[in-house]
């Protein structure tokens, strides 16, 4: 039964996913993301993906620096043209890369006034311009710890996406009707609807992004650093290492169980042995407890029982160990009274409530009582349970007994 | 070997339950009464980059981008006013800014940049005024402000309409902070939304329609949390029920089902 539950369980491993995206754990009618839905509605795709970077030569306002900064661009702007009409392409999402390179500069000259790039395409020509460029920077308001950082050691390279904010145009929306019944209709009409992306869209995006910021021909240049939110991180990483610890948990869990459970039946069949209607019947049915559930009136070894109802003393079994219990396993369970030792006035009343145990197994002699349960550890009290101590004893050895 | 190992320890505690029950009651209980103790004093704080090792290179630029740039934390304002044109009038653009002040007073050590479309107000004005730092300012005569978004309508329009809507009736404040917990994020979110709530009652007034909800980072992590609290009261409520049903098919009895559960709860 265990086994195959945890092969149910295991079977679903392989669909296990990591999530951080907010559309996948929260409700369409969660407060929060109903707030988010509505800032991209407004405002347009909100997940920015920041790219540090340091710069080889230690100067970021250098030539070449900034040139090969110039360069990413041109590369990025290429490829998210080249992925705009490939939806198995991640750089279809890149909706604007923004960096010193073209983050707004404003300029006024006179009575007019110009937004333009900050660099755009006019590099420095020599370190005095890249200088000059440095201080111009440091007075804006919004480029220091937003494009370069506080240490001037580390520049930034902006990424935004348009994921789930891609609307979905009238074909798409024919699409949906029918399947997502009644969803969309009950919504308001005017509301756009947009392409929902996953935590994976958003991390096949960071992990190209990665890729192509990693290779040797920026790299010479500018080495960036590893994306800090790292989503394909943890869906290579985690989610891989879940799954592994997943698989090993239900294996160790298995052993557990299987070890626990040789022990635990192998403890009960050696020590728990339950009487059913020892009281009533004056004959019973002793079993293992891991076998079946019987109700706890039980003679346990080494203890008394004391839940024997109607009059009946507490029968204490000898606790023996594991080798004997093993050859004693095989030959089945059997005890007797064993009156020997006990003081003369006691020797009566030990005889008179005569207590045998035994297994009925093939080929043994039926007294007259047990053969209703062959097969199962039986005993026969001809009256009350005593005190009187109890062998346990080998099937054979005690037939053996009966037989002289 | 394996096996006997267990074995024996099984029957040591076997053996320890019944030669000395009292001490054993006793050790439990005690346990038991620290452990309530302790419970009470459990606090859920999920912190997304120590999930990371230390030596892990997404640690390693979370780190960078707390300490030299803006941080990875992000909360978002939005603010609904449904009156077209409510966000160029300078007393609103004001409240905006008491907002963002009041953010950076109570939080220096968590707010690092506050991003609104009174950022490239203030800069253009700024300029105009012959790059006067104390220009950087909103300025309060109305026509002044109008010129100014038109400039930057013409100009920057890109940067604008990310931080408010075309009619100029709604419009979001984007905070950057450094990484925080959910713990943060919840206490963040209990005394933020009512400030801010309180900072612009005054324009209540004149815009009765107006309204602002806190969501991004932190009110997803606050979400997150709530979620966390209520799926491990579930889980623990399914696992005491299975639990307690297995309890009771071994013991065949439902009062001893029962209380084997109990020293089982320690577990949980």
């Amino acid at each position: 039964m265990y086994v195959i539950l945890m092969s149910f369980l295991a079977a679903g491993i392989p669909r296990f996913a990591f999530t951080w995206a907010n559309e996948d754990m929260f409700a369409k009618d969660d407060p929060v993301q109903i707030s988010q839905d509505k800032i991209r509605e407004l405002f347009g795709g909100s997940v920015i993906l920041g790219m540090a970077y340091r710069p080889v030569d230690g100067d970021l306002f250098s030539v070449r620096s900034l040139g090969a900064l110039q360069n990413i661009h041109k590369v990025l702007d290429e490829e998210a043209t080249n992925g705009a009409d490939n939806p198995d392409n991640s750089f279809g999402l890149l909706s604007e890369v923004e960096s010193l390179i073209n983050t707004t500069y404003i300029e006024v000259e006179g009575d007019s006034i110009r937004f333009r790039d900050f660099i755009g395409e006019n590099l420095p020509q020599s370190p005095e311009q890249s200088r000059l460029l440095q201080g111009q920077a440091f007075k804006e308001p919004e480029y220091p710890r937003v494009l370069f950082s506080d240490n001037m050691k580390y520049g930034m390279l902006v990424l935004r996406t348009n994921l789930n904010a891609i609307p979905l145009v009238d074909d798409e929306l024919d699409l949906l009707e029918g399947f997502v019944e009644n969803e969309i209709e009950e919504q308001d009409e005017q509301k756009p609807q947009f392409v929902e992306h996953g935590l994976e869209d958003y991390a096949n995006f960071e992990k190209q992004i990665w890729n192509l910021l990693s290779e040797e021909r920026f790299r010479k240049d500018l080495v960036f650093m590893h994306p800090s939110w790292g989503a394909f991180y943890q869906n290579d990483v985690w989610a891989v290492e879940y799954q592994r610890a997943l698989v090993i948990s239900l294996f160790l869990s298995l052993a557990d169980i299987s070890v626990a459970g040789f022990t635990t039946s192998g403890d009960l069949a050696n020590h728990y042995l339950c009487v059913k209607h020892c009281w009533y019947s004056r004959t019973g049915r002793l079993d293992r407890m891991a076998h079946r559930s019987f109700t706890l009136h039980c003679i346990r070894t080494g203890q008394c029982c004391r839940n024997c109802r109607r009059g009946t003393r507490n029968v204490r079994l000898p606790v023996f160990s594991s080798a004997e219990t093993a050859s004693q396993r095989s030959n089945a369970f059997c005890f007797q009274q064993n009156c020997a030792g006990l003081p003369a006035d006691q020797h009566n009343y030990c005889h008179r409530n005569h207590v045998s145990l035994f297994h009925q197994a093939a080929g043994d002699t039926d007294d007259g009582t047990a053969g209703r349960y062959r097969g199962d550890l039986c005993f026969r009290a001809d009256n009350y349970f005593t005190s009187c101590p109890v062998e346990l004893v080998s099937s054979a050895a005690f037939h053996n007994r009966q037989k002289t | 070997m394996i096996l006997s190992f267990v074995q024996g320890l099984l029957k040591g505690v076997n053996k320890l339950s019944f030669n000395y029950p009292k001490f054993v009651i006793f050790f439990f209980a005690a346990s038991g009464i620290l452990l309530i103790l302790g419970i009470l004093r459990i606090e859920i704080d999920t912190v997304f980059s120590e999930y990371y090792s230390p030596e892990s290179p997404v640690r390693q630029t979370i780190n960078l981008m707390d300490e030299q740039f803006l941080g990875v934390g992000n909360m978002e304002i939005l603010i609904e006013t449904e009156t077209e044109g409510a966000f160029r009038d300078p007393e609103v653009l004001l409240t905006l800014e008491s907002v963002k002040q009041w953010l950076q007073t109570v939080y220096p050590e968590l707010v690092t940049h506050n991003w609104t479309l009174n950022n490239q107000l203030k800069q253009t004005h700024r300029k105009l005024m012959d790059n006067r730092e104390e220009a950087y300012t909103i300025p309060e005569d109305p026509d002044l402000v109008s010129q100014l978004l038109v400039l930057i309508e013409g100009g920057d329009y890109e940067d604008l309409e990310r931080m408010v809507s075309l009619d100029y009736s709604n419009a979001r404040m984007s905070v950057s902070l450094k990484t925080i917990g959910s713990k943060k994020s919840v206490e963040l979110l209990k005394v933020i939304q009512p400030e801010v709530e309180r900072i612009l009652v005054p324009l209540k007034e004149k815009y009765p329609g107006l309204k602002m909800t806190v969501t991004g980072g932190i009110g997803a992590w606050a979400r997150i949390f709530d979620a966390i609290s209520w799926s491990q009261i579930r889980s623990f409520g399914l696992a005491f029920l299975i639990i307690s049903l297995i309890m009771v098919g071994i013991f065949g009895s439902l009062k001893l089902g029962l209380v084997a559960v109990v020293p089982n709860t320690f577990r949980c």
